[in-house]
């Protein structure tokens, strides 16, 4: 009889590489079989690092940095990466160019996500151990350019809008969320999101155990629980307690309902870290705390031959 | 489909530069630092801390100068202050101490001082719970009588006086507070908003406006005729002072080793005054949000204590509170007990409106404590079971309300039993937990003076990372906190009204420091012995993960 797997899965790196690289030493440190990605791999923010009278000069964490020689620039790009944020290196005049066109600002976001997310999958590669598996997925904040990248791996599928079978189990991805406050690139309305599902779903081997990788959670989950924000897109508080909503997906809940995997996994939402069970299904959402550089990922023990999920252990670090 | 970058140029062409934006979810706008100032003023206790105060005077505290004991405790609580906010800076992340002390240091350390934590934060709400009877309900009731002469009132008040009556209101205070945080977010926050008003006007505003306006002949001459409605003593004041002789009172110059020693219950309102931080990761970041929010509600509650101490004490008299602590209450027509601060500042009042309102004000005041309070040790426990030290059951989340439902319901139990504890024994007193709570301080403060050499990378990455001659200044202000606190369980193992005095209460302070050093250990390193049967490696939870 075959051992329970372990799978290790973490989402929500929006840029950090501290926290991307973590993933795969928790996996290690596990002994997982299985390293699950989850969606919104692309930072948030580009950082200007102006080349100015023979040294460089940047704002990180609200305060100027000054780095005089490549070494102290090196760290300088270190700490905004380790931020989510992706550093480049401009001279003054550049940079006003950029200023005054907003493309030239998309260009070189899509320059760094894509580049980015290639040397990731690469770090993914080096760092897997012959007979560990590995998924990928896109969120909802990750731009379409990072697609062509994602697919180019062998080793870490792309397992967005389709099904993956990795032997030991099958996984459906699906990235998009619902609708969104700030209209990010990949959103969509509950309609389309449970009618694509639902297709995607017709191809599973109904006889074999399969997981879902979908990056917004389910709604009312405790997987979805948000900061409630007013129409300044502030923090809404109440004699000091932040006010929070559901926010997840209507669509994805009633799929879940109804498809009962054995496991399915979400993002999306960083505050809400939270594990719960649908049906037979183990939901878990392992939240994302980036920007501070720690990576939180959870733990789970899959039984495939029994099909019974148990955990998960969440883990920050 | 096309994406939908859309960037945000921020400079002007001479500023430093900063940043690009793309349109992306979370990028919200940063919460006022004033939001959780708000919250950790509501927590402190100011106005509670004097009846505190006032009760145990005339046992413990004779010739202290309480204003100067407050003043020691402020400074005493300032490094920890400063050290709360730069940690809470450093590690963003909701579960205060639990975070700073298990990451940093060693999570079974952790576990130790945030367990202790909760744990006596459990017997504060039996604490609460049973002054909500004894210092809110039945003194407005004996207000209501004192003012129309209805004996019905008096009788009720006098029930509720009793061990039972305090029992009863007390596990119905628990019960209805944790049903309040139970209802949800929304219940807990409206009801919150409402009792803090009522707390505001009733506990702070109308005593020191009252205190100003009424001089001390104005009030005697109220308690007189309030004391002639109650029971039909006449002269009550006069009677108060011969009580107070008979019962072996004499006045007392001013006391300084007394007032070191009252420090105790100054200690209740300076020395945790940091409740932010246990949702800390809820509060977007800037460099000086936790700043404004621990530091200057240390200042904020100061002045509330400055406001309402020297103003209460001129109307009442100093010698006069002493006198009316001392003496036996039967002899001046308080069969029911002596009258408290609350009271006695509706009585000063010589209205039952305003009367009313002070002590509802001050009853419901102790609600909202009570509420907070089991919201944060809702949070620790949550914590916990998210870490896998207790089972996953107990930080179970309702769907609908977000609320942990067992662990508040735990913590109500809990609250429960500490309130029979503290209404029908003697083996634990009003300030109990302040030192195990300290121990707790202690932990924190090891953790700042360590943290730039056991976290390096997460240091030097912080807002934090500054250095004074090479020390990390986290370490040095970690280091005046440790001596504060060192001090100030100096104190608490020396005062009697502590009630963790060494030479009377041995026993307390061996269960307090067990619980710490012996109890927590071991229920981790239960949970970690279950959890590996489980195929579980407990350690994982708090493990640093190498980025190499």
């Amino acid at each position: 009889m075959a051992r329970p797997l372990k799978l290790v899965f973490a989402t929500d790196f929006h840029g950090s590489e501290v926290c991307f690289r973590k993933v795969f030493n928790l996996a290690t440190r596990a002994k997982a079989e299985v390293v699950a990605l989850g969606g919104d791999l692309c930072g948030k923010a580009l950082v200007p690092i102006v080349h100015r009278g023979g040294d460089y000069r940047a704002t990180v964490g609200g305060a100027e940095v000054v780095a005089a020689t490549e070494r102290e620039l090196e760290d300088v790009q270190a700490r905004i990466r380790a931020g989510g944020m992706y550093p480049f290196v401009c001279e003054p005049d550049e940079l006003e160019q950029m200023r005054n066109d907003p493309a030239l600002v998309d260009e070189r976001f899509r320059r760094e996500m894509v580049a980015t997310v290639e040397r990731w999958l690469g770090i993914a590669e080096d760092k897997l151990s012959p007979d560990q598996l590995c998924f990928s997925l896109p969120g909802n904040d990750d731009d379409w350019a990072i697609d062509p990248a994602l697919e180019a791996s062998r080793r870490v599928p792309n397992c967005d809008g389709r099904i993956v079978d990795l032997d030991v189990f099958q996984v459906i991805g699906f990235g998009a969320s619902n609708r969104t406050p700030w209209h990010s690139p990949r959103e969509m309305d509950e309609d389309e999101i449970y009618t694509r599902l639902s297709a995607i779903a017709e191809g599973l081997d109904a006889d074999r155990p399969w997981v879902a990788n979908v990056h917004v959670p389910p709604f009312r989950s405790t997987l979805d629980d948000a900061p409630m924000l007013d129409e300044r897109m502030r923090e809404v508080r109440r004699a000091g307690n932040p006010m929070v909503a559901p926010v997840g997906s209507t669509a994805v809940r009633r799929w879940l309902e109804e498809r009962q995997p054995l496991v399915s996994l979400h993002g999306h939402i960083h505050e809400s870290r939270s594990s719960t069970r649908i049906g037979t299904t183990l939901a878990v959402n392992p939240g994302s705390d980036y920007s501070a550089g720690v990576m939180t990922g959870a733990v789970i023990t899959v039984d495939v031959e029994k099909r019974v999920a148990r955990g998960p252990q969440f883990v920050s670090g | 489909m096309d994406s939908a970058i859309s960037s945000t140029s921020l400079p002007d062409a001479g500023a430093p530069p900063e940043m690009f934006t793309r349109q992306a979810t979370g990028l919200v706008r940063s919460a006022r630092a004033s939001d959780a100032l708000f919250y950790n003023v509501v927590w402190s206790a100011p106005a509670l801390t004097i009846a505190f105060f006032f009760l145990l005077k005339p046992s413990f505290y004779q010739g202290s100068s309480f204003l100067l004991a407050c003043v020691f405790a402020f400074v005493l609580g300032i490094p920890g202050a400063f050290l709360y906010a730069m940690l809470t800076t450093a590690m963003p992340r909701s579960g205060g101490d639990y975070v700073f002390v298990s990451r940093v240091v060693h999570p079974i350390v952790g576990f130790m001082s945030n367990f202790s934590w909760v744990f006596w934060q459990m017997y504060i709400i039996g604490v609460f719970a049973s002054y909500f009877a004894g210092l809110g309900v039945s003194a407005w009731l004996r207000m209501l009588a004192g003012f129309t002469g209805d004996l019905w009132f008096l009788k009720a008040a006098n029930w509720f006086g009793t061990d039972w009556g305090i029992f009863i209101a007390g596990t119905a205070t628990v019960v209805v507070s944790g049903l309040i945080l139970i209802a949800g977010t929304r219940v807990f926050v409206r009801t919150q908003q409402y009792i803090f008003a009522l707390y505001v006007v009733g506990a702070l505003l109308l005593p020191v406006i009252i205190s100003v306006l009424v001089s001390h002949a104005g009030f005697i001459h109220q308690f007189n005729h309030y004391a002639a409605t109650l029971e039909g003593t006449g002269d009550a004041a006069t009677k108060v002072g011969a009580a107070a002789t008979a019962a072996g009172y004499a006045h007392s110059d001013f006391d300084f080793g007394r007032t070191i020693l009252a420090i105790s219950p100054a200690w209740f309102v300076f020395g945790f005054i940091f409740g932010s931080n246990y949702f800390a990761g809820e509060i977007r970041r800037g460099t000086r949000t936790h700043y404004i929010a621990i530091p200057g509600a240390l200042v904020v509650s100061f002045l509330f204590i400055l406001l309402l101490f020297p103003t209460f004490q001129h109307m009442a008299g100093g010698e006069f509170l002493n006198q009316l602590g001392t003496g036996d209450p039967t002899k001046f027509g308080f069969s029911g007990g002596t009258p408290a601060y609350p009271e006695l500042a509706a009585i000063g009042s010589g209205s039952i409106v305003w009367g009313t309102i002070i002590l509802l004000g001050f009853a419901f005041g102790l609600v909202l404590f009570i509420t907070q309070t089991m919201l944060l040790a809702s949070r620790c426990m949550l914590a916990w079971s998210v870490d896998g030290v207790m089972p996953a059951g107990l930080g179970a989340v309702n769907r609908r309300t977000h609320t942990p439902i067992v662990a508040t319901v735990i913590i109500m139990i809990l609250g429960i039993a500490a309130t029979a504890i503290f209404t029908f024994t003697t083996w634990l007193t009003t300030l109990s937990n302040l030192f195990a709570n300290t121990l707790t301080l202690l932990a924190v403060a090891l953790t700042g003076i360590v943290l730039p050499f056991m976290r390096k990378s997460l240091f030097d990455a912080s807002p934090i990372a500054k250095r004074w001659k090479g020390i990390p200044v986290i370490s040095i202000v970690g280091a005046f906190a440790f001596v504060a606190y060192l001090l100030t369980l100096a104190v608490l193992l020396t005062d009697e009204g502590s009630g963790t005095a060494i030479k009377d209460h041995v026993t307390t302070v061996l269960i307090e420091t067990g619980i710490f050093f012996v109890g927590a250990p071991l229920l981790y390193l239960i949970a970690k012995w279950v959890r590996a049967r489980q195929g579980m490696d407990l350690s994982l939870a708090y493990s640093e993960i190498p980025p190499e």
